[in-house]
Formats: structure tokens, C-alpha cells, sequence
């Protein structure tokens, strides 16, 4: 990256490989629908009465009388401009579902994100800095268990022993608006939704941090008398960054994903659950829909990422990042 | 660019000294070996008919009237559905194993063989496939398939095939530049015949590690998507299906219901890791 | 003249399976403030390890006996922020990598800076001007544009002049300079060590110079102190051990350095064997096993450093070398 000109050129790189992969994504998503064998109609209507409006109107959404690009581009060009489609089995618009949904969703990603972050760093970095092998070796087996425990389960067991047995927390739904309410109802969800990434999150910590406190150039601020906790900020954590901030692509969309799984344990409305709706019910427009959001924010998370890491690591910046 | 789903590319840790890692590999192999003895012999073995429901003894506590395990809320026998439901628990993360093992050492194999531009496409195909986390990718083939066994099976194949055919492409482009493979070709030998019967038994052992590995995820995917009611569908004996029809047992304080499916589903998953990060552990070596 | 480093008896044991081995064995030597005193060695014969210590820094689980005195501090009891204050204000160490020894994702000016910084010592304004202040003086073009580079935009021997002006920055009164050249190439090395030369000079601090290469330290040190397996060998005036050598080791390590002027075409003598672990070496002199002079009395008891002429000492069981080694 010499100069301004290298810089443009980087951005505009990144940010066109992030374009193809989300165009490639909604290709997928909307041809795959043809590439099952038989009438693309009948994978719609699956399990529904053919009424003739029902019939007449998903003609036209995917404009089935047309030939397959003008179908393609026809319903491109409806969400570029906010036309998300028709849900069949809501009988409204996907924009609106997802309007209501997104949101919910996002509340629990984000609180299971913050409970990774601070417990996983906090873990990852008690992990390489204690001197006790024993202390370490504890850490790693614990971290592996939990990531061997799949969130549903994790799920069925929080809600057995925190909703069930103690009552601490309510087993059902996000509710209302108002945040103490989202707190109260979302914290077991969070909480099961970040086990497994908890593991990897703290792994990944120790294993970066551990290379940096080892590096020369750490033992050398050591040796100018430099404070343990300024070299730990400054030096050791400040280098270790990158290579953990490279998995919150991974953590945004493993999330998401994951989500369906605790959205449904314990019935929360979010975008999860609507997925897992709309899949039972082969509302295929909001299949569709979520799927290319889910995809959209794990290619816009690792953008952001891919541009981050020059200014936090400046050795990338003559090899244009990775 | 790190794939969304990172369970695959997960570099071995080994915890513990030789002997215990021994023991744990034996363990492990032991567990496997049991549940797959469960599966085959689930109609020979199992004490009561999985699909037998007794309404006079629904949620029975673990030991009641023969019930090793207990009963479940529509009082069948839970020990003879964890056996039976071995069968479709293992088979459908056998099956996606397989399939995501051909495609991608298939696919791996011609990228770092042919090398040039079908190697571009190819590892452009397997970037953008990291795009996709392997239960959307399940989740979103049943939309277009309808729930059932199978069509999961492939979704989740077609998922995990990409982080097989990239390490597959790695193994072989280093096996390519040794010496042995320069000899063959150089004494005339047809490419395809160097690389199917000198270069693929060497690059193999490191590739099929891996997808043991993918069998314990595939599970635990798979197991998912049974939860969610978008797999294997009930009345069958699935675990994951257990463990969805568990809810209004634990509601009742009926924990057993959950814990038995919850366990062996761990232990196998957990088993099946350990067996295949020690494959994987001895052939490190390789890719360092 | 005052003396500011002072070793006695010195010594760092290692425990290793059961028995404790000594990996630094009774180093005695003085150092007078503003002289340049070369430790001179082969890989693991404790050179390294020595300066560490006149850090305060010793290795994990090391046994640490008698004493190591640097001005008023004694290393081997100091308390850690008595450590902490000397590194941050005595003692300044240059390594022999400078690109893996500074952080490569800080500006030049935070690593120059930080220390005195953070110490509280000096104002980051303050800082910085003392900083730009020393790179001029390190004979670095355009300090200030310097200041704002990456560790990665620099040459290897801008890097070390950087390194050099980081340890500099407090002012300390001793330098150690750890294989400080090695990395370089031929014509930097040169330029480094003329550097050194007039630092010592102009700001009358003391330098201890640790290399394994004779001649360089010849150029540089008022005094040689030649290490093998933890034991002083050799103790003295730098032109007196390169023009008569009084042992064996520093004849053989003279001999086995490459030289410019002379005989090109002489084969590079080696010296035989290698440098064994005190543990294993029998009673006697350490270098016995690979020394081309060795009797019967040099294994079979201990030999003392002694003085063998006015201000130089030898171990050795001859008290001078055969004729034909002069």
C-alpha cells in the first residue's frame, strides 16, 4: 500500500470482493429454487391449498412466465429497492416480518457478543498469563467441554435449572420493549447462545497472547523497565488484536445461526425463529431473505475487519493486508 | 479469509501427558464402538419397542418397572429409543461425512493437480462456500427439499466440503513438489496414475482425519436440525427429536427425559473429537 | 576513578535433574565507570546470561550466589521495583535483532518515548525533543520524519541506531550492548561500533560490549574478559590479551577469527570439540577436553584465575604459553 492511491485501491478491492460474494449469495439463493427437480410451483405451494389467487400471486413474485435472468433480475432489482417479497405464510411482507424480528435478534446477538467478549478475553488472557500449568490446563479442558455441549442443549439445561428449578429467569419469549424486560428475558438465551463460542473465543486469546508475551520485543520493554501491566496493554495485547478480531466475522454469523436453535428453546421472536418457521412452513421468500441477511453480516463483519487490520497492524500495510 | 464455520479448521490441542491421552483415545474408541453396537443391534437389544406407548406410566423416573432409563411424556421407553434412535443419529452424519469427503477430495485434488485456472475457480468456489455456516446451509436445503433425513444430510455435506477439498488442495500441492512425484513424472508415468496411486495414499491419512473430525459436527448439526422439528421427523426415535419432545417432560421436572439424549449425543461428540484429533495430532507434522 | 560494576565470586546455578549446575561460575571482575569492558565468548558460555544479569534479570529457578554490584545496587537482592527504577534510569541494553526488539505496530517516537515516559521523567514534549535530539546525534537524516516511521519502514542499521538512541534516552550511566552488531553487515557493523566509541566519549558512559568476536571487541574495549562455560578464562588490558594471549582459549579464538589483512589463503582454524556443560566437564579446567596443551594436571584439580601480570589474569596451569604460541 504506497501512498493514497494504494489505499483507494485496497479499500475498493475489499470492498468489491465483499459485493461479489453477497451478489454470488442471492444467485444461490434465488436460482436454487429452479435447481430442484419439478415445477419450482409445487416446491412452493408444498403442503398448501392451490387456491388461484395463492397461484396468480407467487406466478408473479418470482415471475414464473419469464425466462430465468429477467426472473433473476426482476426480483434483484425489488430488493435493491426494499422489495423483500411476499411471505405466504404470514401473509405480509418479509420486510415488515423481518422489521419486527431483526431487532430482537440482534439484542440477543449482542448481548451473547458481549458476554464472549469480556468472559473470553478475561479467560483467554487468566489462561497465558498464570504461571500455574495447572491453573491453564483447567482452563483448556473447561473451555473444550463447553464447546462440546451444543447450544440446544445448552439451552434445555439452562432453562431446566435457572427457569425451572430456581425461577430466576422467565422460560418464555423476549418481553416487551422496555430494556429490563429484554435483560430479564434474554439473559438465559444469551447465555446459552455463547457457550460454544465462549471456548473458542478464550482459545484463541490464549494461544495469540501466549505468542506475543514470548516475542523479543516484550522481553526487551521488560527489560527497560517498563510496567508489566503498560507492556501487557501496549505491547502484548495491542499486537495480539488482529488474530482475534479476524473470528468476529466467524462469531456474527456462527451467531446468528445459532440463534434458530435458542430462539426456538425458548421461544423468542426473533429472526431465528422466524427461519425455523418459515422453513417448517416452506415460506420460501422468508427462507430466502434471512438467509442472505445471516450472509450479509458475516461478509460486511469480516470487511470491516479486512480494513481494520492495516491500521492495527501497520507491517500490513506494505503486503496490502494478508 | 476464515471460514464461518471455524469448527473444521481447528488446530488439534493435546491436553494431558501420553498415558492420559492413551486412555482417553481408548475411551473414546470404546464409546464410539458402543454406540454404533447400539445402532446395529438396536432391534435385537433394545428391552422394549421404541415406538410403544403407555400412557399409565408416562415421565416413569429411571429403574421404574424395568425402565432403565425411565420413560419419556408419552411413557415409551427411553433406553430402547436412544438404541433405535442411534441408528438415524449416526447414519445421517455418516452419510454427510461421506459426500462432503468425496466432493471435497475430489474437488482439492483437481484444484492442486490441474493448478492454473481451474485451481482459481475452484478455490474462488471454496472461499465463497465459507460464507455459508453448515446449519444454513442444512436449514436452507430443507426449505427446498422438505424436512426429512437426508436432504439435511447434504446440506451439510455441501457445507462442510469446502474446509475438506482446501486441505486436501494444501496436502497435495506439498506432497507435488517433492521429489518422489518429480521422479514419477519425469520417468513418463501419466499424471492421473502419480497422483491416484503415488501422491493420494500419502496425502489421504492427513484429509480423512479431518473428516472424522466433521463427523462429530455433522452431528451435532444434524441432531439441531432434528430439534428444530426439520429433520428426521417424529414419532422416530432421533436423539435430537428426544430432545425436542423432552420440553414438557422438564417442564413437569421429568430432567432424565432431556439428560439421557443430552449425554450420549456429548459423549459421542466428544469421543468422536478425541479419535479424530489424534489422527489428526499425529499428522500435524505434515502441514507445519 | 570509581568503580561501577563490581562482581565477586559471582555465580548462577540452574538446577538440573537432582543437582544443581552452574551456568555462570564465579565471575570477579571490576569495571571503572566510563571504560568499555568486552565479554568475550563463544555460544553458551554464559556471556549472555551475565549481561542479564547486570539487568537484574536472571533465569527462572536460578540459584544466585555471591555478589553483583552496579553502582549501588546489589543485583542479586534487589527488590523488583528497585530493579524496575535502575533499568528505567542506569542501565540501557542494545540485542542483537533490533527488528524483532521493537514492537512493530508503534511509531518509532513510542518506542523512544515510552520509557522516560511512562517513568515519569520527562514530559512527552520533553520526551520527544530529546528523542529527535539523540537520532541527530545517532547521525540519522531527518530525525523528525523518523520519528513518525514504522519499525518496518527502517534498515537494519536505522533500526539499531534507533535501538541505541532508546536505551540512551534516560541517560543511563552503563550500556550494555548484547551481540549489539551481529545482525549487521560489514560497513554498518563499522559504522555502529565508531558510533559507540564516541558516545562513550562525549557522554562518559560505561559500556559493556558482549560479542563473540575478538577483534571487534579489540576495536571498541579498554579490557577483555574472555568467558568458557561460565568461567573467566582471561582477564585484561585489550591490547596486551590480543598481542601476547596468556591462555590457550583466547590463543585458539584469536586464531579462529577471520582476518582481512594477512594470509588469504590460510585455512580457518577451528577449535576442536565443543562447549561442554559444566556438569559433565571433570574436576579440572573446563577447557581441558578441547585444549591443545592439555596434561595430566589440568583434570585433575581445580585451578584458580590468577594474576599472572600486572593487571592480567589467566587460568591456566602454565603460567605462560609455550614459546612457540607467543
Amino acid at each position: 500500500m504506497n501512498g493514497p492511491l494504494g489505499v483507494i485501491r485496497f479499500i475498493a478491492g475489499r470492498l468489491a470482493a465483499a459485493l461479489l460474494t453477497v451478489w454470488a449469495t442471492t444467485f444461490i439463493v434465488f436460482s436454487s429454487l429452479f435447481l430442484v427437480p419439478g415445477d419450482p410451483l409445487a416446491v412452493l405451494l408444498r403442503g398448501r391449498r392451490p387456491t388461484p389467487e395463492l397461484v396468480e400471486r407467487l406466478r408473479e413474485e418470482y415471475g414464473l412466465d419469464d425466462p430465468f435472468l429477467v426472473r433473476y433480475a426482476d426480483w434483484l432489482s425489488g430488493l435493491l429497492r426494499g422489495d423483500l417479497g411476499y411471505s405466504i405464510q404470514f401473509q405480509t411482507d418479509v420486510g415488515n416480518l423481518l422489521a419486527a424480528r431483526l431487532p430482537i435478534t440482534a439484542w440477543l446477538v449482542g448481548y451473547a457478543a458481549i458476554i464472549i467478549l469480556v468472559v473470553g478475553l478475561a479467560v483467554g488472557s487468566w489462561s497465558a498469563l498464570t504461571r500455574s500449568p495447572n491453573v491453564d490446563r483447567g482452563i483448556l479442558i473447561a473451555t473444550s467441554a463447553l464447546s462440546a455441549v451444543p447450544a440446544f442443549v445448552a439451552a434445555l439445561v439452562l432453562l431446566l435449572v435457572f427457569s425451572g428449578v430456581l425461577g430466576w429467569f422467565p422460560a418464555f419469549g423476549a418481553g416487551d420493549d422496555s430494556f429490563l424486560s429484554r435483560l430479564e428475558h434474554l439473559t438465559l438465551p444469551a447465555v446459552a447462545l455463547s457457550l460454544t463460542y465462549l471456548g473458542l473465543i478464550a482459545r484463541v486469546t490464549r494461544s495469540s497472547l501466549k505468542q506475543e508475551l514470548t516475542s523479543d520485543h516484550v522481553v526487551v520493554a521488560r527489560s527497560r523497565g517498563l510496567g508489566a501491566a503498560y507492556v501487557f496493554r501496549h505491547h502484548v495485547l495491542r499486537n495480539a488484536l488482529n488474530p482475534i478480531l479476524s473470528y468476529a466475522g466467524i462469531l456474527v454469523a456462527g451467531l446468528l445461526v445459532t440463534s434458530q436453535l435458542v430462539e426456538f428453546a425458548f421461544g423468542v421472536p426473533g429472526m431465528g425463529s422466524l427461519l425455523v418457521e418459515s422453513v417448517r412452513s416452506i415460506d420460501f421468500a422468508v427462507v430466502q431473505i434471512v438467509t442472505i441477511v445471516i450472509v450479509l453480516a458475516f461478509v460486511v463483519t469480516n470487511t470491516i475487519v479486512d480494513l481494520l487490520a492495516p491500521l492495527i497492524n501497520p507491517r500490513l500495510r506494505g503486503k496490502g493486508a494478508r | 479469509m476464515i471460514p464461518a464455520d471455524t469448527r473444521l479448521l481447528r488446530v488439534p490441542r493435546r491436553v494431558g501427558d501420553r498415558s492420559t491421552r492413551r486412555v482417553g483415545f481408548v475411551l473414546a474408541c470404546g464409546v464410539v464402538a458402543l454406540a454404533v453396537v447400539m445402532a446395529i443391534g438396536a432391534p435385537l437389544l433394545a428391552p422394549f419397542d421404541p415406538l410403544a406407548v403407555n400412557l399409565r406410566l408416562i415421565n416413569a423416573a429411571p429403574g421404574t418397572d424395568g425402565h432403565l432409563l425411565g420413560t419419556d411424556a408419552s411413557g415409551r421407553d427411553i433406553l430402547s429409543r436412544l438404541m433405535h434412535g442411534a441408528q438415524t443419529s449416526l447414519l445421517g452424519p455418516l452419510i454427510a461425512v461421506l459426500v462432503a469427503s468425496g466432493l471435497g477430495i475430489a474437488l482439492g485434488a483437481l484444484a492442486a493437480w490441474q493448478g492454473g485456472w481451474t485451481d482459481q475457480v475452484i478455490s474462488r468456489v471454496i472461499e465463497f462456500l465459507f460464507s455459508f455456516p453448515g446449519l444454513l446451509a442444512a436449514v436452507f436445503t430443507v426449505a427446498l427439499f422438505g424436512p426429512g433425513f437426508l436432504a439435511p444430510a447434504i446440506g451439510i455435506a455441501i457445507a462442510y466440503a469446502p474446509a475438506i477439498a482446501r486441505l486436501t488442495r494444501t496436502v497435495i500441492l506439498q506432497e507435488r513438489d517433492k521429489l518422489y512425484v518429480k521422479a514419477e513424472l519425469a520417468l513418463g508415468f501419466r499424471g492421473i496414475r502419480v497422483l491416484t496411486r503415488s501422491v493420494m495414499p500419502n496425502a489421504l491419512p492427513i484429509v480423512l482425519s479431518l473428516s472424522v473430525l466433521s463427523f462429530g459436527y455433522a452431528l451435532i448439526d444434524l441432531a439441531a436440525l432434528s430439534y428444530l422439528g426439520l429433520g428426521v421427523q417424529a414419532p422416530q426415535p432421533d436423539w435430537g427429536v428426544m430432545l425436542n419432545e423432552s420440553t414438557s417432560s422438564m417442564l413437569q421436572g421429568a430432567w432424565w427425559v432431556m439428560a439421557a439424549p443430552a449425554i450420549v449425543i456429548i459423549l459421542v461428540v466428544v469421543s468422536v473429537n478425541i479419535i479424530g484429533e489424534a489422527l489428526l495430532a499425529r499428522r500435524q507434522e505434515v502441514l507445519r | 576513578m570509581t568503580t561501577i560494576i563490581q562482581a565477586r565470586s559471582f555465580t548462577i546455578d540452574l538446577p538440573e535433574a537432582g543437582h544443581a549446575r552452574p551456568v555462570i561460575n564465579g565471575i570477579t571482575l571490576d569495571v571503572v565507570a566510563g571504560s568499555c569492558l568486552g565479554i568475550v565468548g563463544e555460544s553458551g558460555s554464559g556471556k549472555s546470561l551475565f549481561s542479564r544479569a547486570l539487568l537484574g534479570s536472571f533465569p527462572e529457578d536460578a540459584e544466585v550466589s555471591g555478589t553483583l554490584r552496579l553502582g549501588a545496587v546489589e543485583l542479586t537482592s534487589a527488590a523488583p521495583e528497585t530493579v524496575r527504577a535502575l533499568r528505567q534510569n542506569d542501565v540501557g541494553m542494545i540485542y542483537q535483532d533490533p527488528r524483532a526488539s521493537i514492537n512493530p505496530v508503534h511509531r518509532i517516537e513510542d518506542f523512544l518515548i515510552e520509557g522516560v515516559v511512562q517513568a515519569g521523567m520527562l514530559s512527552r514534549s520533553e520526551a520527544r525533543e530529546r528523542a529527535i535530539a539523540l537520532l541527530r546525534r545517532m547521525r540519522l537524516q531527518e530525525p523528525e520524519a523518523v520519528m513518525r516511521r514504522y519499525p518496518d519502514e527502517l534498515s537494519g542499521g536505522m533500526l539499531q541506531r534507533v535501538m541505541i538512541a532508546g536505551a540512551l534516552i534516560a541517560e543511563p550511566s552503563v550500556l550494555l550492548c548484547d551481540e549489539a552488531t551481529t545482525a549487521l553487515d560489514v560497513t554498518t557493523q563499522a559504522e555502529i561500533v565508531a558510533l559507540l566509541n564516541e558516545l562513550r566519549v562525549e557522554l562518559g558512559v560505561t559500556l559493556i560490549f558482549v560479542t563473540h568476536d575478538l577483534e571487534l571487541a579489540g576495536e571498541l574495549c579498554d579490557t577483555l574478559c574472555v568467558l568458557y562455560a561460565g568461567e573467566v578464562m582471561e582477564l585484561g588490558p585489550t591490547a596486551e590479551v590480543l598481542s601476547s594471549p596468556r591462555h590457550p582459549y583466547t590463543a585458539a579464538l584469536l586464531e579462529s577469527t577471520p582476518r582481512l589483512t594477512g594470509d588469504a589463503t590460510r585455512a580457518l582454524p577451528s577449535i576442536p570439540g565443543v562447549v561442554l556443560p559444566l556438569s559433565s566437564a571433570a574436576p579440572g579446567c573446563v577447557f581441558a577436553d578441547r585444549c591443545r596443551f592439555v596434561t595430566e594436571q589440568c583434570t585433575s584439580g581445580r585451578i584458580d584465575l590468577v594474576t599472572v601480570a600486572p593487571g592480567r589474569r589467566s587460568r591456566c596451569v602454565f603460567d605462560h604459553l609455550p614459546e612457540e604460541q607467543r
